[in-house]
């Protein structure tokens, strides 16, 4: 399966003038948790070791988000967040699988990380053309 | 791709074929409500960051 990287865009700055744009390796995800579904951007974040979403993610799916099993995930400048993890149905290119997810308040964005993700698929990135391809295990 | 530039920092929701903007909104939930309101049964959603700097994720 192969999906194109996602366009942002963003302002030029000092270190990069010329640079209006970012794109990043985000998928579409359908999450899914009982009868409630969302189509969801992920980042695919090889340096995550789980996959991390916004407390209100899980909230709008319907889950008690302090019901799951909880540790600390921390960031690269030495925060962390409290999460809570709830394993959920997850599809990306019609393909379905399970994962854990570590739902919090201080996630700021969903990304997909090593455990739940990439122990699923074998997981190719292509700058240059912009793409991004998963292959199940 | 829809243009994501006026939902700096905020959920953006996204027709299916993620072509466009439908609305955005700070709440995620009230960005759903608007895309729905607007026709939009199954918006995709996307958490759009600050257009300043880089991000390591």
């Amino acid at each position: 399966m192969k999906f194109k990287y996602l366009e942002y865009p963003r302002q030029p700055s000092l270190a990069f003038p010329d640079k209006d744009r970012t794109f990043r390796p985000a998928l579409e995800v359908t999450v899914k948790h009982q009868a409630r579904s969302l189509k969801l951007i992920c980042i695919v974040d090889s340096g995550a070791d789980m996959c991390a979403f916004p407390a209100k993610v899980g909230e709008f799916l319907g889950l008690e988000i302090k019901a799951g099993k909880s540790e600390k995930l921390k960031g690269i400048e030495g925060t962390s967040s409290r999460v809570y993890y709830h394993e959920l149905a997850l599809e990306v290119g019609g393909y379905q699988f399970e994962c854990p997810i570590g739902f919090g308040e201080g996630i700021k964005f969903p990304v997909l990380g090593q455990d739940g993700f990439f122990d699923k698929f074998e997981v190719t990135f292509n700058y240059l053309k912009k793409e991004i391809s998963l292959k199940p295990f | 791709m829809a243009q994501l530039g006026n939902c700096e920092n905020q959920w953006a929701a996204l027709s299916a074929d993620r072509s466009r903007v439908v609305s955005c909104d700070e709440s995620l939930e009230r960005a759903i409500e608007k895309a729905i309101e607007l026709g939009e049964a199954k918006p995709v959603l996307i958490k759009v960051p600050s257009k300043d700097g880089s991000y390591i994720f």
